[in-house]
C-alpha cells in the first residue's frame, strides 16, 4: 500500500469565516513505514489522519491511495476502502455499548459483506492474538482501558487491513498498559502493515521509523534521533 | 452490510433500549388497537343489521301508504315539501288492495297489517292489536310455539280468533300451551288459536316491534268493528329474489289501478338494506379515520425519538462509518428501525385489537363485533408506511452525518 499526498488544503467554514487547517501538505508512506504524527494541540493532526483515512476529503489537492485519486471516489467506494484497507483505533476507543467484545470486532468484517460464520471466526481469531479469549461475552463497560483498546485494535484488524491509523492510542490508558498497546502497534507494523500514530507522547514517536510534525498546519519531517 | 445483518443490528439497538422503544410502539400500538377496535364494531353493527334485514327474506317488497322519498327532493322546486307523509293522516290502502295483490305473476303470497287499540278485559288495560290474515305467516319470519296461525275461513268468517305472543301468553294465561282457552277483547270472547315462540327483540331494521307482545286477530274481524278501514303496511312476497325487480312492477301496476301513484310507495328489502349499509358504511369509516388520525400521532411519536436517538447516537453513527459503513448502511439501519418498530408496534395492536373485538360483546352483549380482514390488511400496511414515513427522515439525517462531527461529539 502507498500513500501519496501532494499540495493538501484543508480549510473549514465556520458562519463566514474560513479556517485553513492543513497548507499545502506533501507526504509519502511506503509499506511497513511505522509514522508518528506529532504537533500541538489544533495543529491539524487528526485531521490529515481522518484525510488519509478517507473519513474526509481534502478542500484542495490530492491524494493517491495505491495510485487511486481517492477525490474521484463515491461513498460506496470509500465506505469499502475504510472497510478493507484501513484500521482505524482511537484515543477513547469507540466501542459500541449495546455490542459484546466480539460482536464490536465482527461488526467491522459484517461491513465487508462477509458471511456471518466466515467473520466470525476472524473475529475470534483476532481476538484471540491480542489475549481477549476469555472476555469475547464482555460488554465494553465490563472491559478495563487496556482490554477496551484492544478489542478496538481486534476490530481494526479483523479485516487484515494495510493501514493502521491511530488517534492517541494511548491517550487514555496508564503508562503500563500503552507501553502494551504500544507493543502490538510495533508488532502490526513488523508484520508489513503501515502504522501511522498521532501523538503527544513523546515515548511513542521516538518508537517510530519516522516523525512528521505539524505546526500550524505545515508539515514537517523530523528526523528520529533512535532511528 | 447484509440485509438479514441490518436487521439484527437494529433489533439490537431497538432492544438495548427496550423501555424507550416499547414506548415508541405504544403510539403505533393503539393506533392500530383502536382503527381495528371500531371498524369491527362497524362491521359487526352492519353485519348484525344485514343478517336480520335478510331474514326476513330478501324477496320481500312492501307498500307504504303516502309518497315517501329516499334521497333528494325531486320536481322543479327544491324547497318542495311532501305532500304525503310516512303515516296514517291520508292512508287510502286497504285489504282490497291485498285481495287484488293475491295470486299477482311472480308473486307467492301478499299479506298485511292492519294496526288497532282495543281493550283486553281480563287485565284491565288497552293494548295494540293486529289485524291480518292467513298470508302473514308466509311473509314474515313468525314461528308457532303451540297451535296454528288464523285460516282463510276464519279471515272469510270473521271468527273471533287470536293468535297471541310469548308476552301475551305470559300475562293471559301464565304461560303454557293455551290453545283453545279464550280470553276477552271489549267484552267479548276470544279463542286462542295460536301461541308464537319467544323471539329475541330486533333493535334495528324495518321489523322492529317486539313480537312476543302482539295480539293477532282476522283482518275483516278488526276492520268490520272498527271506523277505520285502512290498512298500515301491505307485505309483499315475491316467487323468487331474482323476481323481486317483476314484482315490484306488477305490484305498482296493480296499485296504480286504485291509487294515485302519491298514495303508495313501494319498498324493497334490498333498497332499505342498501339505505342502512351506506349510513353504516358511511359511520365505519368515519370511526377508522378518527382511529387512523391516532396511528398518525404514533408515527409522529417514531420520528421523534427517531431523531433524537440520531442525536444521541452521532458518536455510533461515526464509528460506524470510521469501521466501513457506507451512507446507505447507515440509512438502511435507522429506516428497519423505525419500521421495525411500527411494524412490532402494528402487530401488538392487531393482537390487542382482535382481542378487543373478541371480548367486547362479553362485556357488552348489545354490542356485536365483526373483525374485517380488509381492515385488518389496511391497518397493517398503514402501519409499515407510518415507520417507512416517518423513518425515512430521521435515516437520512443519520446517514448524512458528517463522520468527522459524528466521531468529534461526546
Amino acid at each position: 500500500m502507498r500513500i501519496e499526498i501532494q499540495g493538501l488544503h484543508k480549510s473549514y467554514q465556520n458562519g463566514d469565516q474560513i479556517t485553513e487547517v492543513l497548507h499545502n501538505v506533501n507526504l509519502r508512506v511506503g509499506d511497513g513505514e511505522f509514522v508518528a504524527i506529532i504537533g500541538p494541540s489544533g495543529s491539524g493532526k487528526s485531521t490529515l489522519m481522518n484525510i488519509i483515512g478517507c473519513l474526509d476529503r481534502p478542500t484542495r489537492g490530492v491524494y493517491y491511495l495505491e495510485g487511486q485519486d481517492t477525490g474521484k471516489l463515491g461513498d460506496r467506494r470509500l465506505a469499502s476502502i475504510r472497510n478493507r484497507h484501513i484500521g482505524f483505533v482511537f484515543q477513547s476507543f469507540n466501542l459500541l455499548p449495546q455490542y459484546t467484545a466480539l460482536e464490536n470486532v465482527e461488526l467491522a468484517g459484517l461491513y465487508g459483506n462477509e458471511s456471518p460464520k466466515r467473520v466470525r471466526e476472524v473475529a475470534k481469531k483476532a481476538l484471540i492474538s491480542l489475549g481477549l479469549e476469555d472476555r469475547m461475552k464482555y460488554r465494553p463497560n465490563q472491559l478495563s482501558g487496556g482490554q477496551k483498546q484492544r478489542v478496538a485494535i481486534a476490530r481494526a484488524i479483523v479485516n487484515s487491513p494495510s493501514i493502521i491509523l491511530a488517534d492517541e492510542p494511548t491517550g487514555s490508558l496508564d503508562s503500563r498498559t500503552g507501553r502494551k498497546v504500544l507493543d502490538i502497534f510495533k508488532k502490526l507494523n513488523k508484520e508489513g502493515r503501515i502504522v501511522i500514530v498521532v501523538t503527544h507522547d513523546p515515548g511513542i514517536a521516538r518508537e517510530a521509523s519516522r516523525i512528521v510534525d505539524i505546526k500550524d498546519g505545515i508539515v514537517r519531517e523530523v528526523p528520529n534521533e533512535v532511528s | 452490510m447484509r440485509f438479514r445483518e441490518s436487521f439484527r443490528s437494529s433489533f439490537k439497538s431497538l432492544f438495548h433500549n427496550k423501555l424507550r422503544s416499547f414506548l415508541t410502539m405504544l403510539g403505533i400500538i393503539i393506533g392500530i388497537f383502536s382503527v381495528i377496535m371500531l371498524t369491527s364494531i362497524g362491521e359487526g353493527i352492519k353485519n348484525q343489521v344485514t343478517s336480520q334485514v335478510e331474514s326476513l327474506g330478501a324477496n320481500l317488497l312492501y307498500v307504504f301508504p303516502g309518497k315517501i322519498q329516499m334521497g333528494p327532493q325531486k320536481g322543479k322546486s327544491r324547497l318542495g315539501v311532501q305532500e304525503s307523509g310516512f303515516g296514517q293522516a291520508g292512508n287510502t290502502l286497504t285489504y282490497d288492495d291485498v285481495l287484488n295483490l293475491k295470486g299477482q305473476e311472480g308473486i307467492s303470497a301478499v299479506s298485511c297489517i292492519y294496526s288497532g287499540v282495543d281493550r283486553l278485559d281480563d287485565l284491565d288495560i288497552f293494548a295494540t292489536t293486529t289485524g291480518t290474515d292467513e298470508d302473514l305467516i308466509r311473509v314474515s319470519g313468525l314461528d308457532l310455539r303451540f297451535g296454528r296461525f288464523i285460516t282463510r275461513e276464519e279471515r272469510l268468517d270473521n271468527e273471533r280468533v287470536a293468535v297471541i305472543g310469548d308476552q301475551a301468553n305470559k300475562e293471559l294465561f301464565n304461560n303454557g300451551n293455551s290453545v283453545g282457552k279464550t280470553f276477552k277483547i271489549n267484552g267479548e270472547d276470544y279463542k286462542v288459536i295460536g301461541v308464537l315462540e319467544y323471539k329475541e327483540t330486533e333493535n334495528m331494521g324495518p321489523q322492529s316491534e317486539d313480537v312476543n307482545v302482539k295480539i293477532y286477530l282476522p283482518i275483516t274481524e278488526m276492520i268490520n268493528r272498527k271506523e277505520q278501514k285502512n290498512v298500515s303496511q301491505i307485505l309483499v312476497k315475491a316467487k323468487s329474489a331474482e323476481a323481486v325487480e317483476s314484482a315490484e312492477k306488477t305490484v305498482r301496476e296493480t296499485m296504480r289501478k286504485n291509487h294515485r301513484d302519491d298514495e303508495f310507495t313501494v319498498m324493497k328489502q334490498q333498497d332499505m338494506l342498501n339505505a342502512i349499509n351506506n349510513i353504516l358504511g358511511i359511520l365505519t369509516a368515519g370511526l377508522g379515520g378518527i382511529a387512523a388520525i391516532s396511528l398518525l400521532v404514533g408515527g409522529i411519536g417514531i420520528m421523534n425519538i427517531m431523531l433524537v436517538s440520531v442525536t444521541e447516537r452521532t458518536r455510533e453513527i461515526g464509528v460506524r462509518k470510521a469501521i466501513g459503513a457506507s451512507r446507505r448502511d447507515i440509512l438502511v439501519q435507522f429506516l428497519i428501525e423505525a419500521v421495525v418498530m411500527s411494524i412490532i408496534g402494528g402487530l401488538l395492536g392487531l393482537a390487542a385489537g382482535i382481542g378487543g373485538a373478541r371480548l367486547l360483546p362479553s362485556v357488552l352483549p348489545s354490542i356485536h363485533t365483526a373483525i374485517s380482514l380488509a381492515a385488518v390488511i389496511v391497518a397493517l400496511v398503514f402501519a409499515l408506511l407510518v415507520g417507512v414515513f416517518f423513518g425515512v427522515y430521521p435515516a437520512s439525517k443519520a446517514a448524512k452525518l458528517d463522520p468527522i462531527e459524528a466521531l468529534r461529539s461526546e
